[in-house]
């Protein structure tokens, strides 16, 4: 075992491998305040690259209804649970610090039948074959196409708090996948962090399924190798024509109805911190406003996808999903300063990787109260640039609303 | 469809977890989230309202089921107030004009 660094957690840990860090790192931010379980970001997955025999239950990306929904069923709260279990009533923090134990550390604990390098366990079938089972999915009725039930018939109407978590991979900085992988067929690739299995090296022996705690490693019976996102690296790498060699956004990243999503890549330093990047609207959310919040941190992998908190929803629930920082990241989201504002105009407003941005500021429109404090709305413009530096979006904090007429539904 | 009994030994059960119940608050907070954000983004009253009364929005149609129409739109009054102080009135005949497309 190796000491390595993890910010998110504010310490050292444990884990199987020596630091060692990508020049870049594939990141995202999601919205959790204005997902609307379209699973339109899902199907944009499955159409692309999950699409073939052996792949039917595999959905690199999913959209559950928590808190009772999930993919595979019970992911989060069986692997909490197993936590919990090595390491009863020490899971917490101390301030940003946490005290717990990691699946890394955690898995030294345990005496089980066989030795793990990361705790986890193995979804089973079941669990892995009716995603978005009792969730909020709407349903039609048998044998009517384009159609659903209008009052959701079959179940009754939750009735408790509720929001939509999207999740793919998260690309982690100390990946448990990688770590649980008897054969090194997981890596970590040095240009942009992406975590790829090679499929000719994995033998389907399902340590990385077991390991993952986000349960987004994924075992194809009929090529008997391990499957999960690949970050849609080709268009990574600048190969769709559409942006004519510049890196552009994934496929569900691309594809998202409500524009919660943002996804860039940010420059690592050599100790495998976030290099200083204030204009980068990833580091911005992250590391400057913190709004943006890391997906379980105390399962130790350092996952890369980033998530602003739905802000209605019990705080100790948050806090045990996205860390201690969920107070300030609601109160921030709230009651926006003009910066935030702007930068969140940058959401879906290109396929392009916006590198950084700029705001020119524009005339103030009025001045109110946001949620009991005072506010000040100013009609800036935000200018998203490319990785050169060149200019690839445009747009305003009142940006000008308008509704495509009826003849041109569905024209593009 | 016909009732089913709860049957312990069936794998395909769901599951419980217990979790806080929502409370007035939390379920106005998720009313006026809904609303802000669209406010913000330039939607009218009418588009709004529309997209709580129809049941393919499963968030916004539980929440409009609970406390109807008079209470959402209190609430979308609520977050016009907040990020639409000023001349809002105009703004919306002038998008209206436009506003013949679109489901919501
Ligand atoms: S989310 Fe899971 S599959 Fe993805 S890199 Fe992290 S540990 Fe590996
Ligand atoms: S496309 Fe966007 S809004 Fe729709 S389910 Fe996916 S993340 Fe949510």
């Amino acid at each position: 075992m190796s000491q390595v660094y993890n910010w998110q957690l504010g310490r050292t840990m444990e884990y199987p491998h020596a630091e060692h860090h990508p020049d870049r790192q594939f990141a995202f931010v999601f919205n959790l305040n204005r997902c609307i379980g379209c699973q339109t970001c899902t199907m944009a997955c499955k159409s692309t690259w999950t699409f073939s025999k052996g792949q039917e239950y595999m959905w690199w990306n999913n959209v559950e209804t928590k808190p009772y929904g999930g993919y595979p069923q019970n992911w989060d709260t069986k692997l909490l649970g197993l936590l919990e279990d090595v390491n009863p009533g020490g899971q917490n923090w101390n301030g940003a610090s946490f005290e717990g134990m990691t699946v890394f550390e955690a898995a030294q604990k345990k005496i089980g039948p066989e030795p793990q390098r990361a705790l986890g366990y193995l979804p089973t079938d079941e669990e892995w074959r009716f995603p978005n089972i009792y969730e909020d999915t709407p349903a039609g009725p048998k044998g009517v196409s384009e159609a659903y039930d209008k009052e959701g018939a079959q179940l009754p109407a939750h009735k408790t708090w509720f929001f939509y978590l999207a999740r793919i991979c998260n690309h982690c900085t100390y990946p448990a996948c990688l770590a649980a992988c008897p054969r090194n067929a997981i890596y970590k690739r040095p240009e942009d962090g992406v975590v790829l299995v090679d499929q000719t090296r994995c033998r389907g022996y399902r340590k990385c399924v077991e390991a993952c705690p986000y349960k987004k490693a994924m075992y194809r019976s009929s090529t008997r190798v391990t499957e999960k996102c690949i970050a849609c690296y080709p268009r990574l790498e600048g190969k769709d024509p559409e942006t004519q060699g510049l890196p552009m956004e994934t496929r569900c990243m691309a594809a998202c109805i409500g524009q919660i999503r943002l996804q860039g890549l940010v420059r690592i330093d050599k100790d495998g911190q976030w290099a200083q990047d204030r204009y980068n609207p990833l580091y911005y959310l992250v590391k400057v406003a913190k709004v943006a919040l890391p997906l379980y941190p105390q399962f130790g992998t350092e996952p890369n996808g980033y998530y602003i908190p739905p802000r209605w929803v019990p705080r100790g629930f948050l806090k045990q999903m996205f860390g201690p920082g969920v107070d300030h990241a609601i109160d921030s989201y709230m009651v926006p300063d003009r910066e935030l504002l702007a930068v969140q105009q940058l959401f879906r407003k290109s396929n392009r990787i916006i590198f950084s941005y700029r705001i020119e500021e524009g005339e103030k429109v009025f001045e109110t109260q946001i949620h009991g404090k005072p506010f000040t709305l100013y009609n800036d413009t935000v200018i998203g640039l490319d990785e050169k530096g060149r200019e690839i979006v445009r747009t305003q904090v009142e940006e000008p609303f308008y509704v495509r007429p009826d003849k041109h539904q569905n024209s593009i | 469809m016909s009732k089913k009994e709860f049957e312990p030994d069936d794998p395909m059960e769901l599951h419980g977890v217990e979790v806080p119940a929502s409370s007035e608050a939390e379920l106005r907070d998720m009313i006026l989230c809904f609303a802000e954000e669209f406010v913000r983004e330039g939607w009218t009253r009418e588009r709004l309202l529309k997209v709580f009364r129809d049941p393919a929005y499963k968030g916004p149609y539980l929440a409009w089921l609970q406390k109807g129409d008079e209470y959402v739109a209190d609430i979308i009054e609520q977050a016009f107030k907040m990020w639409r102080p000023v001349r809002w009135d105009l703004r919306e005949r002038d998008m209206s004009s436009d506003a013949t497309g679109g489901r919501v």
